[in-house]
């Protein structure tokens, strides 16, 4: 892609947003359009999670950010180094996150000291291409080496060990613990072209209820882990039987890149700007939270 | 813990009366004549599993699937194994609710179960046999499936 496709891409994309935003004010939600009018690629998005407390991070190009009133007003987390574009919450924890970017492998950073560690000396590379916490063991992890396969580690990164090959082309992985598993939960992972979700014994992969387009985003509701939303970059899809089956709940518009559920089932998404819409009505309307 | 005490204790019992009543009480022959009894009309005399068992069939139920390397038995500990051939299974996704994979704990002792685990081991390479014995040794090895 050069750099005038790159620009109209973005020029459509903001157009898109703006759209939503109005369709948004149209229908009677607040806006703060203010907060995502700036579509410039600078300020790109890449990760949102929810922890235990309900505290939102997301991680876009200008660093980490916390906000602890639903998205409405955010704050830089210095972090040391820059190329964390991947989120994901300890089970339980409300003072740690595990980060990771591609080339930058994996850390686990300390919300209370600041403090930052290497977590990811055990795995053979650093080109991580996705990262999943598991949903209810705070040690486990869970991380996609791209062309490699999935890694595991169940003592916070001591010690990893593949465990599968297969859906070594993942780009979003997350786990859960809907129900029925042979082990402690299951896994849903992006790929280029589908869904694929397992048991997390790694035994068998089969694909999720299909989406009209390639998703580029996934998350399931930690109070009622059958509940998940998936999004496309134009759509957002609600699925109510662990992503056998989705409906379009509303059309965000402009490019959603990640999504985050809260415990009190809240959810969040962020676009590609920065900006982050909630819907308190499992997907059905959204308003801007803040950026 | 405790359960692994019971279980191991059980093994060491099993393994001397069985060494007793049969000469020749090899586990893993035993376990491949059990199997061939038992399980190959649905895992396949080669343990080969059904056509296309990655896939539901027109019921909406996972078919058997294989037990050798291309297959997912090597993933599961042994107390996973045991729990799904004692109690049965069915993947939750299943559109029936019935147990697809039957339950064999009132049909097979659990010296049979275990003879039958110990021959669908040889099915497996090298690497899936290492792997499936750090399973036995993790954490949660010891958790039934739900
Ligand atoms: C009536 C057909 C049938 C018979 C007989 C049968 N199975 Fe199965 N088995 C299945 C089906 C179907 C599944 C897949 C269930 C699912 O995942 O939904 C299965 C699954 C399994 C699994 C789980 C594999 C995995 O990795 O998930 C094991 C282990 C297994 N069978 C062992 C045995 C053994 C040992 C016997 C004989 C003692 C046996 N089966 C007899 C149908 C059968």
């Amino acid at each position: 892609m050069n750099r005038r496709e790159r620009t109209n891409r973005w020029t459509a994309a903001a157009r898109r947003l703006m759209a939503a935003v109005m369709m948004m004010a149209a229908a009677g939600a607040s806006t703060a359009t203010a907060a995502v009018n700036d579509a410039d690629p600078q300020h790109a998005a890449f990760a949102l999670v929810a922890n235990a407390a309900g505290t939102l991070f997301k991680a876009t190009a200008s660093g980490l950010h916390r906000s602890a009133d639903g998205g409405i007003t955010w704050t830089g987390v210095p972090v040391p180094g820059s190329a964390h574009r991947f989120l994901a919450v300890p089970a339980g924890a409300r003072d740690a996150l595990y980060l990771g970017g591609p080339g930058a492998g994996i850390a686990r950073f300390d919300l209370t000291t600041g403090q930052l560690t290497d977590i990811g000396k055990g795995l053979p590379n650093a080109e991580l291409a996705a990262l999943a916490a598991h949903a209810t063991q705070p040690d486990t992890l869970y991380a996609v080496l791209a062309g490699d396969g999935i890694w595991r580690t169940q003592d916070a990164g001591k010690t990893w060990e593949r465990m599968d090959k297969r859906t070594a082309n993942a780009r979003r992985l997350i786990h859960t613990n809907l129900k029925g598993s042979m082990q402690t939960g299951w896994l849903y992972a992006i790929t280029p072209d589908k869904i694929r979700l397992s048991m997390d014994c790694f035994c068998l992969w089969r694909n999720a209820g299909a989406l009209p387009e390639p998703a580029s985003a996934i998350a399931f509701d930690p109070s009622e882990p059958a509940t998940m939303y998936a999004a496309t970059p134009e759509m957002v899809f609600r699925s109510d039987d662990g992503g056998q089956n989705w409906r379009r709940v509303s059309a965000a518009g402009g490019g959603v890149v990640d999504i985050a559920v809260t415990r009190t089932g809240a959810v969040f998404v962020l676009m590609r700007t920065g900006a982050v819409l909630r819907s308190a009505d499992r997907g059905a309307t959204w308003e801007a939270a803040g950026a | 813990m405790l359960r692994a005490m019971v279980f191991t204790m059980a093994a060491i019992m099993v393994g001397g009366s069985a060494a007793a009543a049969e000469p020749d009480g090899d586990p893993i022959a035993r376990g491949g004549a059990i199997y061939r009894e038992h399980c190959a009309s649905c895992h396949g005399a080669e343990a080969q599993g059904a056509p296309n068992w990655e896939e539901p069939n027109a019921a909406g139920e996972l078919p058997p699937p294989p037990h050798g390397p291309e297959g997912h038995t090597w993933r599961h500990s042994d107390d996973e194994l045991r729990h799904m051939i004692a109690k049965g299974w069915r993947d939750p996704f299943n559109r029936t609710q019935r147990l697809t994979m039957p339950a064999f704990g009132a049909i097979l002792s659990d010296a049979e179960i275990a003879a039958v685990i110990a021959y669908l081991k040889t099915l497996w390479t090298d690497e899936q046999r290492a792997f499936q014995a750090r399973r036995n040794a993790e954490k949660n090895a010891g958790e039934t499936p739900r």
